[in-house]
């Protein structure tokens, strides 16, 4: 072949992995393939697309300040440990059982290094490194509200506590045992 | 022989049965959350359980107490009277057995949640017995 020939055949190479990096790094993409669900929300929050990538642009550099940290162990293992209690004390009484949980998330928060002054910025924190769980967190949120207001069934609450430990297992990075997992004889 | 009216009452189930139950008892609780059907059902057999377990220490502790004086052919009158004092500790203990706290407030319990709703909690402090939460 001449050598004419490869450079073109460079040329065309190259613009084609500049066009598809190009695509592949759009905001749009990046940032919905990383938020999920959460950048339709936004969206339909702010109405205007261009504003809700903003928005989540913001999320993740807020995100690169916060100094953020791992539960070692023990850590996990207490917090597994009062994971437990409250799901007593759901058995007990619902309501307390699910107050319990609010509290010890926000309290897992805080510890590995987000702030925790109101539950919409840690929702909008949560989104970034645990967007799958968002929803979760959300829908369980608004359950707490209800049962403040003494309107949640048990049923319900039954349901926004197991939310919520799927929030807590994902970002405590553990597992607390079900009932199956164990013999119980 | 010690004097029969100061011994101290023992728990009918031996030390290690006890926790063993509790812990059964934890688990069920624990997994009311995933499953509270299945969890009705655990503490139905757990019950069966204790009910069983108790049987059995009562059988033993009255087969003691009939050894004590059917090994005795020429038994004194006062050994006879030890015995029967020892048989009605046993007696008052099983006629006397409280019947578990709760069970007064079921017909106020079960009002309470016709509509499903849990009553949300304020003072109420007798459920809290275990509560080691938040201090980190």
């Amino acid at each position: 072949m001449e050598p004419w020939m490869w450079i073109a055949i460079a040329i065309v190479i190259i613009v084609v992995i500049a066009v598809v990096v190009w695509l592949l790094l759009r905001p749009s993409r990046r940032l919905k393939k990383q938020f999920g669900s959460e950048y339709d929300r936004v969206v339909r929050q702010t109405g205007d697309k261009n504003a809700a990538q903003d928005e989540l642009q913001q999320r993740l550099e807020r995100q690169d300040s916060y100094a953020l940290r791992e539960l070692n162990a023990d850590e996990q293992d207490r917090y597994v440990a009062d994971w437990r209690t409250l799901q007593r004390h759901f058995a007990k009484q619902p309501a307390t059982g699910l107050l319990e949980a609010d509290e010890l998330i926000t309290q897992l928060l805080g510890d590995i290094g987000y702030p925790t002054n109101s539950f919409e910025q840690q929702a909008a924190d949560l989104s970034t490194a645990h967007a799958d769980v968002v929803d979760d967190y959300r829908e369980a949120r608004a359950v707490v509200r209800d049962t403040r207001a003494g309107s949640a069934g048990t049923e319900e609450i039954r349901q926004a506590l197991l939310r919520y430990r799927t929030v807590f297992e994902h970002v405590a990075q553990t597992q607390v045992a079900r009932s199956d997992d164990e013999a119980v004889s | 022989m010690t004097d029969p009216t100061t011994q101290t009452a023992q728990p009918l189930l031996a030390g290690d049965d006890q926790q063993h139950l509790r812990t059964r008892w934890i688990q069920i609780e624990e997994g009311f959350v995933d499953d509270p059907h299945a969890a009705v059902q655990q503490a139905d057999d757990l019950i069966d359980d204790v009910i069983d377990r108790l049987r059995d220490a009562l059988s033993s502790q009255r087969a003691n107490l009939r050894s004590g004086w059917e090994s005795l052919d020429d038994a004194t009158t006062e050994q006879l009277r030890e015995t029967l004092h020892r048989y009605e500790q046993m007696f008052t203990q099983l006629n006397e057995l409280p019947a578990p706290s709760g069970w007064q407030d079921r017909e106020r319990g079960s009002r309470a949640t016709t509509h499903g709703r849990p009553t949300f909690p304020s003072n109420d402090t007798n459920t809290q017995s275990d509560s080691d939460m938040g201090a980190r």
